[in-house]
């Protein structure tokens, strides 16, 4: 008898045990990177990030310098570091294509050419397909090397710089104060290239890539585009090609400097080429650097 | 003491069934104002603590206590929808961070609830095991789910069609479980999380599929017109989002128009919150902003309202049966009149007859009163989530 009252005492404590401490677990939350950090999607916004806040937070690339931003594909790994940071700043355009393929908080998205959208240049021949009960539609959006039109850019760089004020109020002044010398670098930029583009009017220009046209478009400086690389030798038929396209006022080109076979081939035909690198991923120098030694370039084609 | 013991044992044994039968009723008039009171209260308590939470939800116009479920609770069976672009617009207000939620979708019984990575963080969901959804068609389950189902990091999820018999409509989509949360004991354990943009793919309004342009798909093609191609419908469209085919996953249209069941703000503080519910109250008709607080305390006013009624018609019986008792130990101890007089003769003290007549008492009051500890723990492991269960259904 005293066994089994015993028993009943222990499954009354039991049952009471069980029950009670489901409420009292403790429900932290996960650790945090302590240094807050800004990731951008390619050179020209890490340039304008870097200026804007200093050393004051750290500004990340993902992707390696040896691929273009805009063909780069996230890891999971990348994915989580941009769940983490602070800001993840973007170029609009459909630059980044995989966007919508990650899970990331709308909130830390800064589109920066976002107030520009209407500027934005449509791709004319993408392809749209139907089937099933979802219509017609298309893959493909826009022409993404918004900063090649330096306004554009500069744009981009006020866009910044709220985000940034806004994220970090103590920092406004610091950050208005390097917005003035940025926008001002920009502009200067920007009559640079308007300069030195207005001694190609009225030449034949054949770009190396699809990626020119808010240049094309701002420095009236419009032309055909080709899928060349720098780094390979174009095919006989693409010389075939290019040799029913050119003429003597004919200039190609170059989104980097292109083998020398290729360079002394071209020579080989009369046409003159020169680089002008969008610098989408850092390069030698910085992003403004490297657009300045594009208009010096500009008027002086081999 | 043994022999007194004896005789105990053998008068209970002899009266057993109405020995039970006073033991039950007793057990039931004790336990039964408690339980509902103490059922009652923790699960108001635990549902208003979601609400304190939740202080404001945003949805589309329509009933707020349906809202406030469906935020919370991840209850409502088909919630009118917001755009997406809904979300970004309370941005641009600057009072608020704004945290999607989209919970149409199930895997079996337990809700899919598409939400950004902030969810996580601001409900302080830890992760058991792996890690939170980072690409398209991943998914991290609550604690219950991942009991109930017995999955784990690397199993897999299928989203439930709507309809059986809606066969040319939603396909059923594959996720790799990517992390288990640890226990939160709260509406979360059983719920089934991934990102926004999933819940869009598994409603259709976003897929992938064979790539058209390639030379396989020729048989599928209808008609080229320019740049313009239309396919049969056995073009084959994934079930499940791999490392290998998320490329060719796409939206149809323009995101912002994509639907969502509710937006949780998350004002810096009060003076923002008060300023975006201004806004809403003043500045749009076509959306509502509730407060969850409010809504789910004139819920409860209504439980506490019936309880009350239970509580006292359960006390009136309560009076009612241990009047009648009192009058079974009366009565039983007039019967046993001849008992105590044997008793006595054969040398028993006053002491050990009066001991072995309370007995009877001390006897169902005792074996009453753990019946009613057992039943009032099992009432609080059991009882707390079936009545939230019939509130939320």
């Amino acid at each position: 008898m005293a066994t089994g009252f015993t028993g009943l005492v222990t499954l009354v404590l039991s049952v009471l045990l069980v029950t009670g401490c489901g409420d009292d677990q403790s429900q932290g939350s996960e650790s945090k990177d302590a240094s807050p950090y800004v990731v951008v999607v390619n050179n020209p916004l890490l340039y304008f990030t870097q200026r804007l806040i200093g050393d004051s937070v750290e500004v990340r690339l993902l992707a390696p310098a040896d691929i273009d931003p805009a063909t780069w594909r996230p890891s999971v790994a990348d994915v989580l570091q941009l769940q983490g940071a602070e800001l993840v700043l973007l170029n609009g355009a459909a630059y980044s294509g995989w966007l919508d393929k990650v899970a990331l908080s709308p909130g830390k998205q800064v589109v920066t050419s976002a107030s520009a959208k209407d500027r934005w240049i449509a791709l004319d021949g993408r392809v749209t397909h139907s089937h099933g009960p979802g219509g017609k539609h298309a893959h493909g959006d826009y022409a993404f090397t918004t900063w090649m039109d330096i306004t554009l850019a500069r744009i981009q760089a006020e866009s910044i710089a709220a985000a940034l004020q806004q994220r970090w109020p103590e920092h406004t002044d610091s950050i208005e104060a390097q917005l003035r010398e940025l926008v001002n670098d920009l502009d200067a930029l920007d009559r640079s290239y308007r300069e030195q583009t207005a001694q190609l009017a009225g030449r034949d220009i054949i770009y190396s890539h699809p990626v020119y046209q808010y240049f094309e478009h701002r420095y009236q400086l419009p032309g055909r585009s080709l899928h060349w690389e720098p780094d390979a030798m174009p095919s006989d038929a693409q010389w075939a090609e290019l040799e029913q396209m050119i003429d003597e006022s004919s200039l190609f080109v170059w989104e980097g400097e292109p083998e020398t076979a290729i360079g002394e081939r071209m020579a080989s035909l009369g046409l003159a080429w020169v680089v002008i690198d969008p610098a989408a991923n850092v390069g030698d120098s910085d992003w403004l650097s490297l657009q300045r030694e594009n208009v010096l370039v500009i008027a002086l084609p081999e | 003491m043994r022999d007194l013991l004896y005789l105990s044992l053998q008068y209970i044994r002899h009266h057993r069934v109405k020995l039970l039968v006073l033991t039950f009723a007793i057990t039931l008039v004790a336990w039964l104002p408690i339980a509902i009171q103490s059922i009652v209260d923790q699960t108001a308590a635990q549902l208003l603590q979601r609400a304190e939470d939740t202080p404001l939800v945003v949805g589309a116009p329509g009933s707020p206590l349906e809202l406030s479920l469906g935020s919370l609770y991840f209850r409502a069976k088909t919630p009118n929808t917001l755009p997406y672009s809904e979300l970004a617009t309370l941005e641009t207000t600057g009072h608020a961070r704004a945290i999607p939620l989209y919970y149409r979708f199930h895997v079996q019984d337990y809700p899919i609830v598409g939400t950004s990575p902030d969810y996580l963080g601001y409900r302080d969901l830890k992760l058991a095991r792996g890690r939170p959804p980072a690409l398209l068609g991943e998914a991290v389950i609550g604690a219950k789910v991942a009991d109930a189902m017995g999955l784990g990091v690397g199993d897999y999820v299928i989203s439930s069609p709507e309809s059986v018999f809606d066969l040319a409509g939603v396909y059923p989509l594959k996720m790799p479980v990517v992390g288990v949360l640890a226990p939160s004991f709260s509406p979360d354990d059983e719920a089934v999380f991934v990102d926004i943009k999933t819940t869009w793919v598994i409603q259709g309004l976003g897929h992938g599929h064979q790539n058209l342009n390639s030379r396989e798909s020729i048989g599928q093609i209808l008609k080229r017109d320019g740049d313009n191609i239309v396919a049969n419908a056995s073009v084959h469209q994934f079930n499940e989002i791999t490392a290998d085919n998320l490329d060719s996953f796409h939206f149809h249209g323009d995101n912002s128009t994509n639907p969502i069941s509710a937006i949780i703000p998350v004002p810096a503080n009060e003076k923002a919150a008060a300023l975006l519910l201004g806004y809403y109250q003043e500045e749009r008709s076509d959306v509502q902003m509730v407060r969850s607080e409010r809504v789910i305390g004139d819920l409860l006013d209504t439980v506490f309202t019936v309880r009350d009624y239970i509580v006292v018609g359960i006390a009136i019986i309560a009076v009612a049966t241990t009047i009648v008792a009192i009058l079974v130990f009366y009565l039983s101890l007039q019967l046993r009149r001849g008992e105590r007089f044997t008793l006595a003769r054969i040398g028993a003290s006053r002491l050990q007859v009066h001991t072995l007549m309370a007995t009877e008492v001390i006897f169902v009051l005792v074996v009453s009163a753990i019946l009613s500890a057992i039943l009032l723990a099992l009432a609080q492991r059991y009882g707390i989530a079936l009545l939230q269960q019939l509130l939320l259904a």
